[in-house]
């Protein structure tokens, strides 16, 4: 029986092609779940950018990921699961807009000041952010309280101060955790190589 | 037109800038991004700033992922049924055809019969259902309405699925915080524990086992009759509590049957090696073997044919060489109705068969009645059984 582990930082793409190996439908339904938790706040985030309202933007991402599920018989032909997802919010975002009845030309002007650089910016920041929370995560606790604060631009003085530990201390658990990214991103920056090439 | 995928790697870039673990070479490739545009070099600014991570941490925190994850299934599932009953109808044909195909064949051979006595209550075979009740006291009915759900205790993420419930995670605490799966007669389920182990529970039958393993043994409670496939974990070794015996493994596949009103505990193995003790003693079983231990808690083992013993969990009954009581008494859990012996003489008679276990009561009852010499009467859910007067 296929067992399902959570697989740290890559997951989306990597699992997907361990659980279509596979095959089994139990399977869609974890990697649905897992999808599901990954990307659900970075993508409401990204709808937010386009529809003010939160309760809004909630519904939206939702009727995606209903799709989504709906449309899992043709999951395996997706490349960038990551870019997928976004794309889709992004398109269900524009379809409310005009079923809203925002006036075409009010919409037309929308498009045209936002240039497609500040879109692809809004994808980056978005998921720079869910890489960097997703690493974070699979930090060891002690390393991770550590990175947290680094990551919030404190000085080693101050996380010592600010954690009650020595500034040795610190200094190591940076290191360490600075090796076990390095370590895990390393990989990934492989698997992702080809398709940078494009 | 905006094509994410092309820009999937300056995520990756800016994330490994933001842990401080460019390579040289990625950070040649960085820069070159940076300079490209000066949108670029404000996005860059803005993610590296400390207030980035922290802002965009508040507004994670405050989307209700397992809340949303529960509406979207909801929604998910709300229109496959709508889809399913569309396509109910032109199914129905085909399963008419079918069904009476099946029932010609079946009552051609019975014409003869005398026809059996059924009241109105209609009577069905057992389905998935269960009662999980958690550490705090909270009840949670599992099963009649399929719901996929969600939630989190102890650090663990629980998922229902309307006939299995999952346990998956790191877990956190020492302290065990114990769960009961209670699955009633009529009923069956299955849990998958913490550490992967997948556990059967069949009808009339409860299963206490804490929401993740902590300190050296997995241990569990069984009170009536599970099958168990045990994630092997040589460090940790799982032990079955069932009627005042323990079963005790490394990773391996077993069933114990432990009713009270069957007087007896049995363990069947599968595969692997398990040891199954109580007070007075214990042996060690090995594949094909079934350690029996009576009211008395005395211990024996015998070789038996395996499936016999858990064909349940397929979807069948498995009867070799057993009394009429033993047989009813399997029969009543699943299907959740009881029995009255009218004549003592009944009770030991010996029946051999096999039959499917979704099957319709009917047909069990029927199967029954052509071993010969028997009657029964169903009254509601009661069925009263007595030996046919001049049977010979």
């Amino acid at each position: 029986m296929f067992k399902y582990e959570k697989k740290p930082y890559i997951c989306p793409l990597i699992m997907r092609f361990e659980s279509f190996i596979k095959g089994m439908p139990q399977d869609e339904e974890r990697f649905f779940h897992e999808l599901f938790m990954e990307y659900y706040p970075a993508l409401l985030s990204f709808a937010r950018h386009y529809v003010e309202e939160g309760a809004t933007a909630e519904d939206l991402v939702q009727d995606v990921f209903v799709k989504v599920w709906e449309t899992r018989g043709r999951w395996e032909g997706v490349e960038d699961f990551s870019a997928y997802l976004y794309q889709m919010v992004r398109y269900r975002c524009f379809n409310h807009l005009r079923g809203e009845k925002v006036r075409l030309d009010a919409m037309a002007a929308y498009r045209k000041e936002l240039s497609d650089t500040a879109e692809i910016n809004r994808y980056i920041e978005e998921e720079t952010f869910r890489l960097v929370y997703r690493a974070m995560e699979e930090l060891p606790p002690a390393c991770r309280k550590v990175f947290e604060l680094v990551l919030d631009g404190l000085r080693a003085k101050d996380i010592a101060r600010e954690l009650g530990i020595a500034e040795e201390t610190v200094k190591k658990q940076k290191q360490i955790a600075r090796r076990i990214l390095k370590e895990k991103l390393g990989n990934l920056y492989l698997f992702l190589s080809p398709l940078m090439v494009c | 037109m905006a094509r994410f995928e092309d820009y999937t790697w300056v995520s990756r870039l800016l994330g490994k800038a933001l842990e401080g673990v460019l390579t040289v070479e990625e950070e040649e490739r960085l820069r070159a991004w940076r300079s490209a545009d000066a949108r670029h070099e404000a996005l860059y600014g803005r993610v590296m700033s400390g207030e980035f991570l922290a802002a965009k941490r508040a507004e994670w925190e405050k989307a209700d992922r397992v809340a949303a994850y529960l509406q979207v299934r909801a929604r998910c599932r709300a229109r496959r049924r709508l889809r399913t009953w569309r396509r109910v109808w032109g199914v129905a044909a085909a399963v008419l055809l079918v069904v009476g195909i099946g029932a010609y064949g079946l009552f051609a051979g019975m014409e003869k019969e005398e026809p059996l006595r059924v009241s109105k209550v209609e009577i069905l075979p057992g389905s998935a259902r269960a009662e999980l009740i958690l550490a705090g006291g909270e009840r949670l009915v599992l099963g009649d309405e399929p719901v996929d759900s969600v939630w989190v205790q102890e650090g663990m993420e629980v998922r229902t699925t309307g006939e299995q419930l999952s346990y998956a995670g790191e877990g956190s605490g020492e302290a065990l915080q114990y769960n009961v799966l209670r699955v009633p007669r009529g009923g069956e389920f299955a849990v998958e524990l913490a550490d992967g182990t997948l556990v059967r529970l069949n009808s009339d039958s409860e299963l206490r086992y804490p929401v993740h393993f902590a300190g050296g043994e997995r241990r569990v409670y069984l009170r009536g009759e599970g099958y168990f496939e045990v994630v092997k974990d040589a460090g940790k070794p799982f032990v079955v509590e069932a009627g005042g015996m323990e079963v005790e493994v490394l990773g391996t596949t077993f069933n114990v049957s432990a009713y009270a009103d069957e007087g007896a505990v049995a363990t069947t193995l599968v595969e692997g090696a398990v040891r199954f003790s109580g007070e007075s003693g214990g042996v060690e079983l090995s594949p094909g073997e079934q350690g029996l231990a009576d009211g008395a808690g005395a211990v024996t083992k015998r070789e038996v044919d395996v499936n016999d013993y858990v064909a349940w969990q397929k979807g069948q009954f498995v009867f070799r060489h057993r009394t009429l009581e033993e047989v009813i008494r399997v029969v009543c859990r699943w299907y959740n109705v009881e029995a009255v012996f009218e004549s003592a003489g009944a009770k030991g008679i010996y029946f051999t068969g096999n039959m499917r276990r979704y099957g319709d009561f009917e047909q069990v009852v029927r199967m029954l009645e052509l071993t010969g010499g028997l009657d029964f009467r169903i009254e509601g859910r009661t069925i009263y059984i007595r030996e046919k007067k001049n049977a010979f």
